[in-house]
């Protein structure tokens, strides 16, 4: 096998879930049907399936650290919730760019508005992805409306607890103003 | 490596102990200037970087030496170099002049899928051939010196053909490049996978190694990981004095990135990796 092979296949097996768990239940069928030959697929199959299984859980939970770092807010509202929906997403999604980290969490929030979520979550995660798309593509003013008053949420440390804010619809703006940025909600 | 590019990096004056910059630590690394002696920048955070930012990256290039540390060479790729990727480090060490960069000695994508971070690739003299390749690609783009870092792997390839050591050596040797040798990375590597660290020093070229990367590990179930995220300890830094004891580092780099401590906590890891770094010195002057 060459070592190109080789990387492709395991590039895909080190970020598809779905595959790597079918590939270590039957490494021949899944082996052949993505182009290995016997030699190809024991070369693979000889990793030991904890250490693959480890490494790709390692890969995602730094993916997944990163993204948080975008998005505090969502990380807030969604707490217990944002990790089966980023694994569900990361799934989906393999960055291109040398933004990575940006581009995942700017296309993270945007797979969050059709998602199982609740409103107000899906308010948060869209006031951060206008937020990163304000910040990211150097508009000039970026205008969010959104259903539910988040600016307790927005004004609070990401870590503070308290009630979930009313139904009524806000709008966030940021502008910038001689190089420098206003952001405010009306 | 060459007698020139040799003599280069052996007079090349040290440049002490620094740490990897963060934007959580702009205001203190300014704050305590006269207590950092350089800084490594990620590469990446500045790649297509608006002018903002790179206005940014100019005043730290004013305020300290810089060292720009990549992560997306992937000069393990089988498939090769990502010349736009290499194009845009490149114009970020023009712009640093640094007396160094650095880059990872794995591959980080394959075949349209990026992989997300570091990952090892088996020991084999067809993958030291395409190291061979790609950094050759790089040194004629990047007249700069290139500096190769290992890795920690949570993943071992039976098909193999030799061990951890001989690889890096190999590289090293065949490409004429420096090490940055990971002491953390080491440290983890042996105790996840029951060798001796100090066999491994003495089996790379420590003539080569030309800067450290030092920070605490973390403990995930049975094994370590290198999560950049605790204070460095004791056990690495003997790694880190051993090294000093037997090579001529010309620099040392703390990298935290999570779990960040109080910056005194970091000042004083600079300390002590200093004070070890003075062993080195002293050692050299006890020679003549």
């Amino acid at each position: 096998m060459s070592l190109l092979e080789q990387q492709n296949f395991l590039a895909r097996l080190y970020t598809d879930a779905a595959l790597r768990r079918a590939f270590l239940l039957m490494p021949e069928k899944v082996g052949a049907e993505n182009g290995l030959n016997e030699k190809e697929v024991t070369e693979i199959a000889e990793i030991m399936p904890e250490e693959l299984n480890f490494f790709a859980e390692s890969l995602f939970w730094k993916r997944l650290r990163e993204v948080e770092k975008f998005l505090p807010l969502t990380k807030k509202v969604l707490a217990g919730e944002l990790t089966e929906h980023f694994r569900e997403f990361s799934q989906n999604f393999n960055p291109q760019t040398v933004n990575k980290h940006f581009e995942d969490a700017l296309e993270f929030c945007r797979s969050l508005s059709k998602s199982k979520i609740s409103e107000l979550s899906k308010n948060v995660a869209k006031f951060e992805q206008k937020k990163l798309e304000f910040f990211g593509g150097g508009q000039r003013i970026t205008i969010c409306k959104l259903d539910f008053d988040i600016r307790r949420i927005v004004r609070q440390s990401a870590d503070s607890q308290g009630e979930s804010p009313k139904r009524k619809t806000k709008f966030a703006v940021w502008l910038r103003v001689n190089r420098k940025v206003k952001h405010f909600f009306v | 490596m060459s007698e020139d590019r040799n003599q280069k990096q052996n007079t090349q004056k040290s440049l002490g102990a620094g740490i990897g910059f963060r934007e959580q630590f702009r205001g203190s690394v300014f704050l305590n200037q006269d207590k950092i002696d350089f800084l490594e920048i990620t590469t990446d955070h500045y790649l297509d970087a608006k002018p903002d930012k790179l206005g940014a990256l100019k005043l730290l290039k004013e305020h300290f030496p810089l060292i720009p540390h990549s992560l997306e060479l992937s000069l393990g790729s089988a498939e090769g170099i990502d010349e736009e990727y290499l194009e845009k480090v490149a114009e970020i060490v023009e712009f640093i002049k640094p007396p160094w960069f650095s880059d990872h000695l794995c591959f980080t994508r394959s075949g349209g899928v990026k992989i997300g971070h570091l990952a090892p690739v088996p020991y084999t003299k067809e993958a030291v051939r395409v190291f061979v390749k790609n950094i050759a690609q790089v040194k004629s783009r990047i007249k700069t010196p290139l500096i190769l870092e290992n890795i920690t792997y949570l993943v071992r390839f039976p098909s193999s053909e030799m061990p951890e050591s001989e690889f890096i050596k190999t590289i090293l040797e065949e490409t004429d490049c420096g090490l940055l040798l990971d002491v953390t990375n080491l440290y983890i590597n042996s105790q996840n996978f029951g060798f001796c660290w100090r066999k491994f020093l003495d089996e790379i070229p420590l003539e080569r190694v030309v800067q450290l990367h030092f920070v605490g590990s973390n403990r995930h179930g049975k094994r370590l990981i290198d999560a950049h995220a605790n204070k460095t300890e004791r056990e690495i830094w003997e790694v880190f004095a051993e090294v000093c004891k037997r090579s001529e580092i010309k620099g040392a780099v703390l990298e935290r990135d999570a779990d960040f401590p109080p910056f005194e906590e970091i000042l004083e890891e600079l300390e002590t990796a200093r004070g070890l770094m003075k062993i080195q010195n002293l050692k050299k002057v006890s020679a003549v």
